[in-house]
């Protein structure tokens, strides 16, 4: 079979007076023009859903910092009641949870679904009409929560009347998008990330709801507010960023996953064992013993959907571990996917009552949270938006030093937040068991994990600074001359960085299937 | 310092707070408040319920796959999200062997014409 050179993705092109003729088959220029017109009918939605959600990634890192500076500089910001560690706090896991991470996944979602079923996406002014109505409820909410109006739940702070139907009718939007996207493929087969990605659509809605019915109360309300809470991060998060994780490794990679039966394995006992999980952050809780103990079985169980994922990606990237210094996008979503194990292991072993009698109530906790929450989905959302925004610009990202910048900042950043914090949330969780110790001295055992964390916490945010730079110029079109990407040169860029890569004009085809001379190729 | 949100209060508070937003809404809805004299399961049962429902939930996705020929023709869902530019493609980062095996498997590779190598990052 001859080598069909050249950037139209092995198609050889040319154009006369009369038009452009593509040297193929019919039906295989018809799955480049599906192609394009899939990602264009994405592009306005899936920019604003990031674009908006970078905003929210400052905003939230931003209370954040102040957050962590509370925990040990108490007098700090106290005069004025919104800035007190009671609101500010909340609205630093607010902003995160449903601003920054849950946008950013739903960018991902309608671009990356269109392209999985060969077709484009339906109701896309409702999507995007979700977006906004999204942001909207994140606004009221975060709002409500400064303002003194939280609900006081874990993960539902924000104003139940006032700020949450505005997420459920957004959130319902993008859904109802995605799934006539679904009933309208042309695909034959469902790729494993359909899969996660739809489920997360069907799950998210039911859980959101019952975390936010207003029947629950006293125990039964902590019950259902552990069960929407771990849901959320399991349901939801885990499972858009493991359908991005499935899609971004192979394809950069240019290999199928190593196992695809491991991966529907994952993906089923997800949807069947996770569900239970919550209730294990109620050990020593007022509920009954057998529900405790249900819910760590089920934690236990994870280890297959775990340990099915891990071993898929890692024997995916087994050999192909050099790729990682030329790809931004795999070597974000790997770290993610490295995360997602880690943070998965660590969980089942702090669910058992052995380990939760130690680490409750304590900053392991918080640590932990950060591993799955940032290590995981964000790593993964970053390295999304790596991948896609070019595609959605057709402009490479101008330079290959803030990606490098942006890499190390969130990653050192991470690794100084979560090992420090770890460290000193089973100090301090030693020291609670003692009943004869002051609680002073359970404070005086962490403190060398909170001044860190607030270290660690402005790296992250110079790190997330630097991102959002980053993309703005990419929305400015700036550098928009370098056609090629710096991390798309046949060179390493993690530890040398470039210099300024060829300029090339190539041929294109639009969003109908019509070929024109520009940047990128279609077959991207 | 003037209190920023200030108004946004004053707003919200207009509309009723979220508290006696949330009595009415009680009262409207005639909700029951959950009460160990009233379930079998007490402080569990809206948990198990929901718990079930989303295992029925999967329960029933599963058999429609099934029945829909999802889980079929395992290596074509595979590589539905790869072409045959994604396979053929030289990657720099691969060894001669990987080179070669790719060759094998997917024909001859294409040359990486700078920016068009990986086709992903």
């Amino acid at each position: 079979m001859p080598c069909r050179a050249g950037r139209m993705g092995g198609w050889r092109v040319s154009t006369d007076s009369a038009g452009v003729h593509l040297d193929e088959s019919k039906s295989r220029v018809d799955d480049i023009a599906i192609r394009l017109r899939a990602d264009a009918s994405s592009r306005r939605v899936a920019l604003i859903a990031f674009a908006t959600a970078i905003g929210w990634l400052l905003v939230g890192s931003g209370f954040g910092e102040v957050s962590s500076l509370k925990m040990h500089i108490p007098d700090l910001l106290v005069n004025e009641a919104w800035l007190t560690f009671g609101r500010v706090r909340p609205s630093h896991l607010n902003a995160m949870i449903y601003g920054w991470a849950s946008l950013a996944m739903m960018g991902v979602s309608v671009w990356m679904m269109p392209r999985l079923l060969h077709t484009e996406l339906r109701f896309g002014s409702l999507a995007e009409s979700g977006i906004w109505f999204w942001n909207v409820g994140v606004v009221i909410g975060i709002a409500g929560i400064l303002s003194g109006h939280s609900d006081g739940l874990e993960w539902l702070e924000m104003p139940r009347y006032i700020a949450v139907p505005w997420l459920i009718v957004g959130g319902g939007m993008v859904g109802v998008a995605l799934l006539a996207t679904l009933a309208a493929r042309r695909a034959e087969h469902l790729y494993v990330s359909v899969w996660y990605i739809m489920a997360a659509y069907l799950w998210f809605p039911i859980i959101f709801v019952i975390g936010n019915w207003p029947a629950w109360t006293g125990v039964e309300s902590a019950a259902t507010n552990w069960f929407y809470a771990h849901n959320t991060l399991g349901l939801w998060l885990t499972a858009v960023s493991l359908g991005a994780a499935y899609y971004f490794i192979p394809k950069v990679l240019g290999r199928p996953v190593h196992s695809y039966q491991l991966s529907l394995l994952g993906f089923w006992t997800l949807a069947f064992f996770y569900a239970l999980n919550g209730m294990h952050h109620l050990i020593g809780g007022p509920v009954p013993e057998w529900m405790i103990t249900t819910s760590i079985v089920a934690s236990g169980l994870m280890v297959i959907p775990v340990l099915a994922v891990g071993i898929n990606h890692h024997m995916t990237m087994v050999g192909r571990f050099t790729a990682l210094r030329y790809s931004p996008t795999l070597r974000f979503v790997v770290f993610g996917a490295m995360s997602y194990t880690a943070v998965s292991l660590q969980g089942m072993f702090t669910a058992t009552r052995a380990v939760n009698r130690v680490t409750h109530f304590t900053q392991w906790t918080i640590a932990h949270a950060h591993v799955g929450v940032y290590g995981f989905v964000t790593f993964v959302m970053f390295g999304s938006i790596y991948y896609i925004m070019p595609r959605i610009m057709n402009r490479e990202w101008p330079s290959a030093r803030l990606i490098s910048w942006h890499f190390w900042l969130v990653a050192g950043g991470l690794v100084l937040y979560v090992v420090p914090l770890s460290v000193a949330g089973v100090l301090q969780g030693l020291v609670l068991l003692d009943p004869q110790a002051p609680f002073e001295r359970s404070v005086q055992a962490e403190m060398f994990g909170l001044v860190t964390r607030s270290v660690a916490g402005l790296v992250l945010t110079v790190g997330h600074g630097v991102f959002a730079w980053h993309f703005w110029l990419m929305t400015r079109a700036r550098g928009a001359e370098r056609t090629i990407s710096p991390f798309h040169e046949v060179r390493p860029i993690l530890f040398v960085a470039p210099e300024s890569a060829p300029i090339a004009v190539n041929t294109v085809a639009d969003s109908s299937g019509a070929v024109s001379v520009g940047r990128g190729g279609p077959n991207r | 310092m003037t209190n920023p949100l200030k108004w946004i209060t004053i707003a919200i508070d207009s509309l009723g707070s979220d508290l006696a937003a949330h009595r009415r809404w009680v009262r409207l809805l005639r909700i029951p408040s959950s009460n160990a004299r009233h379930f079998l399961f007490p402080s569990s049962l809206a948990v198990i319920l929901t718990g079930l429902g989303l295992a029925f939930l999967a329960l029933g996705a599963f058999v429609w796959g099934w029945l829909a020929g999802a889980f079929s023709r395992l290596d074509a869902q595979a590589r539905v999200i790869l072409d045959d530019r994604d396979l053929r493609l030289a990657r720099p980062w691969e060894t001669p062997r990987q080179r070669l095996e790719r060759e094998v498997e997917y024909g001859p590779e294409c040359p990486a014409a700078p920016g068009e190598w990986g086709d992903g990052a």
